[in-house]
């Protein structure tokens, strides 16, 4: 670190590091899109819908903390898809056959993301599978596991716990933004704190010069699956909780947002750069977008095209890497 | 490049991975004759070849980008914008359906020039510029066929999917890439592709130009993305804005099935071929076995993952565990 980035306060533009660069323009960018919501339609920046829209970005928030965690290391998470799916469908299917308290079941459920985690870190490390690949065969076995237990039609709703915590209102605030905070804070903390979250970040930067240091790099690598998968399942039940039962199919428009978001956020895809402050703005930024995209009534082809058009416009502005030449 | 001789190589006895992905075919081809015993009749193999194409096509073109080191996520959609517009303009007439099909082709090329240009030119990493693209070529499809619809000429149909003298139109397309594989695989093209997969910045000072050759690898994606996609316009008979987008994440399981290295570099086509049978020919087992379809998925995935783990662990310096 260079003495310029130890001073707390007014560091200029210039001195800033590529990150903080990258979240700031992505929070104007956010600002900005809400003002053109405004414009477009009157009341779009009224405390009540703004708190509508943050609700409604939370979800991809959830499922961003286990991408971003992933994508960190350099991984990548395709599974994200269908644990959320699998954890949905257990969680409802298991609370209402009543083999289990609700709270228990809860518990189990989150652990089982856990597991899908660790099997993901345990390809990739002791069985040099690429991320990519690992993922992909994961999200395609979870889908088999899902459907084989479900039978084609999952059963149950989510259960009233769940439903607060997404629905609940404590006087104007949603319960919903508390979690994302509360989860925020923990990730954050994670992340810049403590020993695991630099070590994480090592990984991502650099495997070899993080073997030479001393790092367990393959225990570093599983503990990220692990977290990683253990989030995701909290994202998938909350989702439940959002739509009140478990359908077939329910990760599937996540998966790739969730890449976005992260990326959006001023995250590397290549590893060791981002923070999931910049996620929450990535999820913002998508959601803002979205909503703005329906009011205008458009059909879905051209919200496709835009939504296109706004990821490659924010990795233009700041998703580059250096020149080779 | 370890051994740039045997780096597109043929000579299957030295080829471990795309060795064991025959193996598996040949064991799942036993398989299936197994459960069905009609299998080896015409009718059997003509449809287990003709329901494979569409794969095999979208494979062969991942598998250009995959050996640059690449990987193009917009593939799916590109299948669906070349299905959407045959559908939506090709009518009953030779010089429309030539017409209709080279525009088509060429639209499919264009889309996937277009992901090599921003990779190459914005310097942004190829999953993250067809993961944009994918949406916007998806976009681009429901703009031309916003549901599942359209006609396709009868002609075309039974031109593509029948048989030729008992041979079917599908195992002739299927030889035909074999035989252009003997072919390329010793051209400049090809070696530069391996080469860029190897080691990009070694390739540049060795006069490789490194950005012609990945648009044009990404442009052959587009191209035989849209070939599929006219396949499966000839198959199902009709259009559908959403046709593709399974064949994206099948067509890189079908790659990484066939042997080849994801980070580019080494591979060979007929191991990717034998990739795209292995998971169509799982439904076929399923279906006469009388399992439930919904076991598909996960074999598909746990083929995925256990070919790659055996592929994989054989390479005993493990980048995570170096010693």
């Amino acid at each position: 670190m260079t003495p310029v980035e130890n001073r707390p306060r007014h560091r200029k533009w210039s001195q800033m590091s590529t990150l903080q660069r990258s979240i700031i323009m992505a929070y104007a960018f956010a600002i900005v899109l809400f003002l053109v919501g405004e414009l477009v339609s009157e009341g779009f920046d009224s405390p009540n819908h703004i708190l509508t829209i943050l609700v409604i970005s939370s979800f991809v928030g959830y499922v961003g903390i286990g991408q971003t965690l992933v994508i960190l290391t350099g991984g990548i998470d395709l599974s994200i898809a269908y644990l959320m799916n699998a954890t949905a469908v257990f969680m409802t299917g298991l609370v209402a056959s009543h083999i289990a308290p609700t709270d228990v079941v809860l518990i189990i459920v989150a652990l089982g993301g856990a597991l899908v985690g660790f099997v993901n870190g345990i390809g990739i490390v002791f069985f040099n599978i690429p991320p990519l690949v690992m993922t992909l065969g994961m999200n395609s076995v979870l889908e088999g596991i899902v459907l084989v237990y479900t039978n084609g039609t999952p059963t149950g709703n989510a259960p009233i716990m769940i439903h607060y915590l997404v629905d609940g209102h404590i006087g104007p605030i949603p319960v919903d933004l508390l979690v994302w905070a509360v989860l925020a804070i923990v990730v954050g903390v994670m992340l810049s704190l403590t020993v695991f979250g630099r070590r994480l970040y090592a990984v991502g930067n650099s495997v070899t010069g993080s073997y030479l240091s001393g790092i367990n790099v393959g225990r570093t690598l599983i503990g990220t699956y692990m977290i990683a998968g253990f989030f995701t399942g909290i994202a998938g039940m909350l989702l439940t909780g959002f739509a009140g039962y478990s359908y077939l199919g329910m990760g599937d428009a996540y998966l790739l947002p969730s890449i976005a978001v992260v990326v959006i956020g001023g995250a590397s895809i290549v590893g060791g750069r981002g923070n999931y402050v910049g996620t929450i703005a990535g999820a913002i930024i998508i959601t803002v977008l979205t909503t703005i995209l329906t009011i205008l009534n458009m059909p879905i082809a051209a919200r496709d095209i835009l939504y296109g058009v706004v990821i490659l416009a924010a990795l233009l502005l700041y998703g580059r890497a250096r020149s080779s030449q | 490049m370890v051994n740039s001789r045997h780096s597109t190589s043929w000579t299957l006895g030295k080829d471990i991975p795309t060795l064991l992905s025959f193996m598996v075919l040949a064991i799942l081809l036993a398989v299936n004759a197994a459960v069905d015993s009609h299998f080896f009749t015409g009718f059997s193999l003509l449809t287990f070849f003709t329901d494979a194409i569409p794969l095999v096509l979208v494979a062969i073109g991942q598998f250009a980008v995959i050996l640059t080191g690449g990987i193009d996520l917009s593939v799916g959609s590109t299948v669906s914008i070349a299905n959407t517009f045959v559908a939506m303009y090709m009518v009953q007439k030779l010089g429309s359906m030539v017409e209709v099909s080279l525009l088509m082709i060429l639209l499919g090329i264009v889309a996937g020039m277009v992901n090599g240009i921003v990779i190459h030119y914005g310097r942004i990493q190829p999953i993250l510029v067809t993961l944009a693209t994918m949406s916007i070529y998806e976009g681009v499809a429901l703009l031309i066929l916003p549901s599942p619809g359209g006609s396709v000429p009868t002609s075309l149909t039974s031109a593509l999917t029948g048989a030729l003298m008992d041979i079917p139109i599908a195992v002739i397309i299927m030889a035909f890439l074999v035989v252009l594989w003997f072919w390329a695989r010793r051209t400049r093209f090809v070696l530069h592709l391996v080469s860029i997969g190897s080691d990009e910045s070694a390739a540049r000072m060795n006069g490789v130009r490194v950005g012609v050759i990945k648009i044009a690898a990404y442009g052959l994606s587009g191209f035989f993305a849209a070939l599929s996609g006219l396949y499966l316009a000839a198959q199902t008979t009709s259009g559908d804005p959403n046709i593709g987008a399974p064949l994206t994440l099948l067509s890189i399981a079908a790659v990484v099935i066939g042997g080849v290295r994801l980070s580019g570099g080494r591979g060979s086509l007929l191991g990717v071929m034998a990739g795209a049978l292995i998971l169509s020919i799982l439904g076929s087992i399923m279906y006469f076995a009388g399992v439930s379809s919904y076991y598909q998925d996960l074999f598909q995935g746990l083929i995925l993952l256990v070919a790659v783990a055996i592929s994989s662990y054989r390479r005993l310096r493990n980048r995570y565990m170096q010693t």
